[in-house]
């Protein structure tokens, strides 16, 4: 099904949650709504799936508008994010309501439903918990039944609300796993929301960044961290130093960093902000730029703090663990830097301080 | 040492901390006399009363005391009052805290003091409201009497007036309940296709149940034992308009003691049921509640 969203907004008392959003989503997609709370992702799905009203703007499901049409009417499937199972039925009667609830001339016949249900129930793995109560379920599990639940009234959509927020990180990462294959075999159009950027760019087809009430960028997972286009999505997307620098004739001088000589920065001129992803940046022993300070080696890579020299404050880098131990880098060390690449934003569109501290709106 | 460390973990710590975490043997029985003789003093000894005086002249006495049509037209007056009050009252009481809790929209909190009003306003006013309203000199009266209705010292009075007093009950045992499982259960109801009526059928009512039935027994009580608004409206028209409490009161001050008692012994019966019922849906209750929270702190594991 596709999915297309006009200029929707919502507005909850003086908090504009949706701001003029418009996005569309091709057939058999899988999108991610990424951002941090209060964003408007949740909004914008419950808004598609019918479960809040826009004040302004249309959703169409394959090209028919359905702002007249309730949640009921619009056959979406939905997970919420804590599930929203009824504790007073079984698993088997979870996954079975959707047929159940459906007018005499539509409803399958007992038979058919145990079928589907059960069917289902080995789809997500766990026909052998038909008969429990849902109550009884670990979290995993009732993940899988409000996903069974969903799929039970055969939806052209799914919609995900954090599916995976509520799991330990273990369960989480198979989960995400499985829910990939799941959706190449169905080939339903999926949509869920998420502040895990990481999960964003595992999962999606394409990735929507959104930022208080709007879409900030719209791309695959490589062109949203490859290119983003504004500092917010460039921070969002993970650590970031940055920096003072100002750019002439498309070089770019960063005090107190090194800058690639073959490296040139494209439409910007004057005075502006560099952002550099800590593995973008090299330490080199023998200059005296900064002194390393505090080190976190994690597995391949190995992340460190080095303190500038000219107090701009200090700046993270990620380096191959080999070539950091060949160099022979040690705490309180005086080192050379060097940026590799790295994105130059004008002043005004950066918000707070441009001193060299490592920004990580999203988690690492 | 080692004799002293033995002292200091053996069966001794038991002790000690029952010790530390508690009253001295004294305060601790003195309390619970007093506790104890203030129950029976005015708990215990009233009910036993109710049923010696009621029996005091033997079964017999008792029991033709209760064939008396008078107090049979008042027994059955009771439960028909009950009969419609509870049911309209039940039903008021789930649209009531289906609306506050499940919609957004002004005046909410408006509407939950007005719930309230009949708890807070004394009976005899509430009696009184319905005479001012519906009396010969009342807003309707003249309209009512021209069309030959009666409402005041009539059954509808009784009915009226029953249901003002008993409304909050149901409404008020209702809203915690559902406020606390706000309504995502009910949206996803709606997402896998069901209508309003298979919402609340199937997913608002399972998970109230417990709480509406204790609601309507708390309702139940009061409707039949209610006597000052009752009293107001009723007329106290012997075997028409009297309800088992004025009944009771009507027969206290003609001295028939047997018979008053006789009366008021149901009515003490029907405590003792309500009390006995009202244990077990607490339980009940108590439980929904737990499976709730669990089910909460399984979905965040």
């Amino acid at each position: 099904m596709s999915i297309e969203v006009k200029n929707v907004s919502r507005v909850y008392g003086s908090f504009a949650a949706l701001n003029n959003v418009s996005l569309s989503v091709k057939k058999g997609e899988l999108i991610a709504l990424l951002g941090p709370s209060g964003s408007g992702k949740t909004t914008l799905l419950r808004i598609i799936a019918g479960l809040d009203w826009p004040d302004a703007g249309d959703i169409s499901l394959n090209g028919k508008s359905v702002i007249g049409e309730g949640a009921s009417e619009r056959g979406v499937g939905f997970v919420f994010q804590h599930y929203a199972l009824f504790k007073h039925l079984s698993v088997f009667e979870n996954v079975a309501f959707g047929l159940r609830v459906r007018p005499r001339a539509t409803r399958p016949s007992n038979d058919e439903i145990k079928d589907r249900v059960m069917r289902l129930l080995k789809l997500v793995q766990i026909d052998w918990l038909a008969d429990r109560s849902v109550t009884q379920l670990s979290g995993g599990q009732r993940q899988r039944v409000a996903l069974a639940r969903a799929l039970a009234i055969e939806p052209e959509v799914l919609m995900l609300d954090e599916p995976f927020g509520a799991l330990d990180a273990k369960v989480r990462l198979e989960l995400r796993r499985w829910m990939r294959r799941l959706h190449e075999e169905m080939g339903m159009t999926t949509i869920f929301v998420t502040h895990d950027q990481e999960e964003a760019m595992e999962l999606a087809d394409r990735v929507v960044v959104m930022g208080q009430g709007k879409i900030e960028q719209i791309g695959t997972p490589q062109q949203i961290y490859g290119h983003p286009i504004n500092p917010f999505v460039y921070e969002f997307l993970g650590q970031v130093n940055r920096l003072p620098c100002t750019v002439a004739g498309g070089v770019a001088t960063i005090p107190g960093v090194a800058v690639e000589p073959s490296f040139r920065v494209r439409q910007f001129d004057g005075p502006g902000v560099a952002y550099i992803r800590p593995h973008d940046l090299e330490a080199t022993p023998g200059k005296d730029d900064g002194v390393v300070r505090v080190l976190a080696p994690s597995g391949p890579t190995i992340k460190f703090e080095v303190e500038l020299k000219n107090g701009n404050g200090s700046v993270e880098v990620q380096m191959n663990t080999g070539r950091f131990e060949a160099l022979k880098i040690a705490p309180g060390m005086s080192v050379g830097l060097i940026a590799h690449t790295f994105k130059v934003f004008d002043p005004s569109q950066v918000d707070g301080e441009a001193n060299g501290t490592t920004s990580s709106a999203a988690h690492a | 040492m080692p004799a002293e460390f033995d002292s200091f973990t053996s069966g001794n710590v038991e002790t000690r901390r029952r010790r530390l975490l508690t009253e001295p043997p004294v305060v601790r029985t003195t309390l619970l006399t007093l506790g104890i003789g203030f129950l029976v003093l005015f708990i215990g000894l009233p009910l036993v009363t109710v049923f010696t005086e009621a029996l005091r002249k033997g079964w017999d006495a008792y029991l033709s005391a209760l064939h008396e049509p008078a107090a049979f037209a008042a027994i059955e007056l009771t439960l028909t009052v009950a009969a419609i009050s509870v049911p309209l009252n039940m039903v008021f009481g789930v649209i009531a805290a289906w609306c506050i809790t499940k919609f957004e929209f002004r005046g909410k909190s408006f509407l939950i003091t007005l719930i309230d009003l009949p708890f807070s306003v004394s009976p005899v006013i509430s009696g009184l409201v319905f005479v001012l309203m519906f009396g010969l000199q009342g807003w309707f009266g003249h309209w009512l009497s021209d069309n030959n209705i009666k409402i005041i010292f009539a059954t509808p009075g009784i009915v009226l007036a029953t249901i003002f007093v008993t409304f909050p009950f149901v409404a008020r045992e209702l809203i915690p309940l559902m406020q606390q499982q706000g309504t995502e259960e009910e949206e996803a109801a709606v997402i896998l296709g069901a209508n309003g009526w298979q919402t609340f059928w199937r997913v608002t009512l399972p998970n109230i149940k417990w709480a509406l039935l204790y609601g309507v027994l708390l309702c139940n009580a009061r409707a039949m034992g209610e006597f000052g608004a009752v009293s107001v409206v009723s007329g106290h028209i012997r075997g028409k308009t009297n309800t088992m409490p004025l009944h009771t009161e009507i027969l206290y001050n003609e001295y028939n003691f047997v018979a008053a008692f006789a009366v008021a012994s149901l009515l003490a019966l029907l405590a003792l049921v309500t009390l006995v019922a009202k244990s077990i849906l607490e339980w009940k209750l108590k439980q929904a509640h737990a499976l709730h929270a669990k089910s909460i702190a399984n979905a965040e594991s």
